[in-house]
């Protein structure tokens, strides 16, 4: 275990952290305003890592390239889903509401193997492939790049929900339903506000992520169970949280990774889910 | 005005009027015959069979899911648990495989408790991502333990056809028998619970956990006392599918399809219903198997594609399930009667809790 | 009067607020107990350390000379303490009758006991023509008395109501405050939180005043409602309202 195998680590751990934390942070943010954990939070980014991949390998298109018209694709996608599936079940029972996107789930892991087969796809020589050498170290371009782009993605939603007029809106429902109601605050658009642009967080996240990992159906439910994880540790409505914890998930994983057998390498994440929610059911940043 | 003195003794006891019993013993009688027509066709008999076994299972996550209120993803867990204790009893204890059985009621009952002991606690959204997490994790670590078999898991000693070996080879009648009797002694159990006071104060938990708390009742001793029941039926059930196949490996008894197929037909038949999970199953589980012959190649997934949209639109358009859009269709055409002016319906139908 | 209930010096945070700070009182056998005080006085705190589902930072709750420290709500519950909440909890899936015999299955294992208790309690409450009716439908006050009726189904020590009058429409009031004078000469011990001040006066031997998490009065209600501390408290002072 050498020295520049562990930066190596942490660097590919912080790559793989920020990914983790662009995600939570959109389960968080659907979360904190609607009230309702997206199960199919995973399938979302199995959706924009596919139509990056049909873009590379049809069109000839560079992820980097497709990345803000998928995040814009998603954000649509995500309002549409809203609109349609999640409205309904807001005021129901809570089985209902569990069912709905664990539904969604279902239907868009089977209709992805049905429509692309199981077959695992991936994106090789995009833009941001190759390897940088910095001091000793080797560092692969497409982490470092999708490090850096999740990063920027984060700070923007940062200054769209602390800076501007919205984004003080779904915080406000994010706090308390009941007083930004009666301030005037429309909280079904805002509910839809959050479900967009978890979706586009989400779609950036896979978009950077198929630069380099693998694209198949159960994609989705690979990552998002980490992601279930985060946003626990985290603070279940926290973005800042979210933030913290997913690049403590990401160390984490890569760790465990190169200590444990591949397969085996979730089960420590899960476990620190039970403990986290067992132990300190608030998280690290969370409110409740 | 209540009328719960007048009724005659017989509805009392088993709660329906004579000419509902009729039916169902008519019923009753159709299916116990059902084989004997069916002799020479294994594929139905084998579709009937596996729609005994997924609403036994249905009605176990109903104990739970639907009366207690506490909603499980993970609950194949105990199937595939309870197929690889009394597998493992069979193999290396030399163990009778209904002794194994009775074994795997234990163990799952007893990881059961154990799971509910810790997650129990959780709010309603963090349990059930506890029991994906639970389940999972089983799924992986199952799949790299050698003393289970890993990924190939085990395979059961073929032994001459007989009830005292759990085995039937080329007259599978029997195995519908059993799932049938599982069938029928569950939902017995389900109908008895119903009326008694685990049932009611399980639906008080269910309805408000906190005011449940506030009259007398521990939520905790009761959630586990349905969580015990539910996991240890589910673990004899694996153990009726081990000895029907004789091969337990993770991806058929721990795959999370599973969990969810078991609680689907219960959601879609009818969730806190008896029948809920019998129409259920019978309904998607028949979808299913003959969908798999119409799309041999990917028919696996075909399923869960319907099973997804089903989902939803049971989430977003019949939360009970087929059993309260019955329901108020039924209301909805029926007119106030002489009786009961008033037009005011009775309280059968499941929660339909605001949350 | 012996003392059947006993609260001293019971003091709760949360986070940095104190919510309770320092309070002692005792309730007699046989005794109607007001507890008046503007919102955020700490009422229904009181309450939850009483009946368990909050745990105090300070002090202690004796019940006929029984410490009830550490002990879980349920349990709690069982020894004789059930408050009502100020918003009505009806089980939601079930008629009215449904949900009194639950309560009453406290007592009893049996069905049939315990749905008689349940019709018995509904009558006394006067829902007597309301057995088969859906709890989820019915109106505030019905629910509030479905409340009180679940309450005396298990046979209380204690009746802890919080805010029974609240929502109630003004033509019931009277009815209600006859129910809880009812109650209490059939033996019962009761803790009224209210705001109808006018309402609980009429009934209450004695009444306690808070403010601020403060117990500022402790009397007969005449002594109490006269008293400047409470009348401050209610209007707000320079300290404001918490």
């Amino acid at each position: 275990m050498t020295v520049e195998l562990l930066i190596q680590l942490l660097v590919s751990g912080l790559g793989m952290g920020f990914i983790f934390a662009l995600i939570a942070i959109g389960l968080a943010l659907i979360y904190g305003v609607v009230g309702v954990v997206n199960f199919a939070h995973g399938e979302f980014l199995m959706v924009s890592m596919y139509a990056t991949y049909l873009a590379f390998a049809l069109g000839g298109l560079d992820p980097l390239v497709t990345l803000p018209f998928v995040a814009v694709a998603m954000f649509g996608f995500g309002i549409a889903v809203y609109y349609v599936l999640m409205r309904r079940v807001l005021g129901a029972a809570l089985h209902a509401q569990i069912f709905a996107t664990f539904g969604l789930m279902v239907f868009m892991q089977a209709a992805a193997q049905f429509i692309f087969g199981a077959d695992y796809f991936s994106i090789d020589h995009s833009l941001l492939s190759g390897v940088l050498h910095i001091g000793g170290i080797t560092l692969p371009m497409p982490q470092i790049a999708a490090a850096a782009g999740a990063l920027l993605c984060t700070v923007g939603l940062y200054a769209f929900v602390f800076r501007t007029g919205p984004g003080r809106a779904l915080r406000a429902v994010s706090q308390d339903r009941v007083a930004a109601l009666t301030m005037g605050i429309d909280a079904d658009r805002m509910n839809a506000l959050a479900w967009g642009l978890a979706s586009a967080c989400v779609g950036v996240a896979g978009s950077l992520l198929s630069n380099f990992y693998y694209v198949f159906p159960r994609v989705g439910a690979v990552f998002v169970l980490v992601a279930y994880v985060t946003v626990a540790l985290g603070g279940f409505g926290s973005i800042s949280g979210a933030l913290v914890a997913g690049i403590i998930m990401g160390v984490l994983q890569v760790m465990s990774g190169f200590f444990l057998t591949s397969t085996l390498k979730f089960v420590p994440v899960y476990l620190l889910y039970l403990g986290v929610v067992l132990f300190r059911p608030r998280g690290l940043l969370g409110r409740q | 005005m209540s009328n719960a003195t007048t009724r005659p003794a017989m509805v009392r006891l088993f709660g329906a009027e004579p000419k509902r019993l009729l039916l169902w013993g008519a019923v009753a009688a159709v299916l116990a015959f059902l084989p004997q027509l069916l002799a020479g066709r294994p594929f139905e008999l084998r579709l009937l069979t596996i729609i005994c076994l997924y609403a036994t299972m249905g009605q176990a996550w109903n104990i739970l899911g639907g009366y207690a209120g506490q909603i499980s993803i993970g609950h194949g867990l105990f199937f595939g648990l309870g197929a690889y204790t009394s597998t493992i009893a069979v193999l290396s204890l030399d163990l009778n495989p209904w002794l194994g059985g009775l074994l795997a009621i234990f163990v799952t009952a007893g990881a059961g408790v154990l799971i509910g002991l810790t997650c129990f606690r959780l709010r309603s959204h963090y349990f059930v991502i506890a029991t994906l997490v639970v389940a999972e994790s089983a799924f992986l670590i199952f799949s790299q333990w050698s003393f289970v078999g890993g990924a190939i898991g085990l395979e059961l000693p073929i032994r001459p056809s007989g009830w005292v070996n759990f085995e039937f080879h080329r007259n599978k009648i029997p195995y519908y028998y059993i799932a049938l009797m599982m069938l029928l002694c569950v939902t017995l159990f389900v109908v008895w619970m119903e009326r008694s006071k685990i049932g009611h104060v399980l639906k008080a938990i269910r309805d408000d956990e906190d005011a449940a708390r506030s009259l007398g009742f521990s939520p905790l001793r009761y959630k586990l006392i349905a969580m015990a029941v539910s996991a240890g039926v589910l673990g004899f059930c694996g153990t009726f599918y081990a000895q029907y196949v004789l091969l337990v490996d993770p991806p058929s008894v721990l795959a999370g399809s599973i969990s969810i197929i078991i609680a689907l037909v219960t959601i879609f038949g009818g969730i806190g219903t008896v029948a809920g999970p019998i129409i259920g199953s019978v309904a998607l589980i028949s979808l299913s198997e003959y969908s798999r012959i119409y799309f041999s190649g990917s028919g696996r997934n075909v399923d869960l594609l319907i099973y997804g949209a089903l989902i939803m639109i049971i989430a977003a358009y019949g939360p009970g399930g087929i059993i309260s859009i019955v329901e108020k269709l039924r209301r909805r055409t029926e007119r106030p009667s002489i009786d009961d002016p008033s037009g005011t319906p009775r309280v059968q139908t499941p929660a339909t809790k605001a949350t | 009067m012996e003392h059947l209930l006993q609260v001293s010096g019971v003091s709760v945070m949360f986070g940095g607020l104190t919510a309770l700070n320092n309070v002692s009182f005792s309730v007699g056998r046989n005794e109607i107990l007001g507890i008046v005080g503007p919102n955020g006085a700490g009422k229904s705190t009181l309450f939850g350390v009483i009946c368990g589902d909050i745990v105090a930072k300070a002090g202690e709750v004796h019940l006929n000379g029984q410490p009830l420290a550490g002990r879980l709500s349920h349990e709690i519950a069982r020894l004789g303490l059930v408050r009502t909440f100020q918003t009505p909890r009806p089980f939601a899936s079930m008629t009215f009758l449904e949900n009194v015999t639950i309560a009453a299955l406290t007592r009893s294992n049996d069905m049939k006991t315990a749905r008689g208790r349940g019709e018995a309690a509904l009558a006394r409450v006067g829902l007597g023509d309301c057995f088969d009716r859906p709890s989820s439908g019915a109106s505030t006050g019905q629910r509030k008395r479905l409340d009180i009726a679940r309450a005396l189904a298990t046979a209380p020590k204690v009746l802890l109501l919080d805010e029974p009058l609240g929502g109630v429409d003004p033509g019931s009031i009277a009815e209600v405050i006859d129910l809880l004078r009812q109650i209490r000469s059939d033996g019962m011990t009761l803790m009224v939180i209210e705001h109808n001040l006018e309402a609980l006066t009429g009934i209450a031997d004695r009444l306690i005043a808070m403010t601020l998490g403060h117990k500022i009065a402790d009397g007969v209600p005449a002594q109490v409602m006269s008293d400047d501390k409470l009348v401050r408290a209610y209007l707000g002072d320079d300290d404001g309202v918490a």
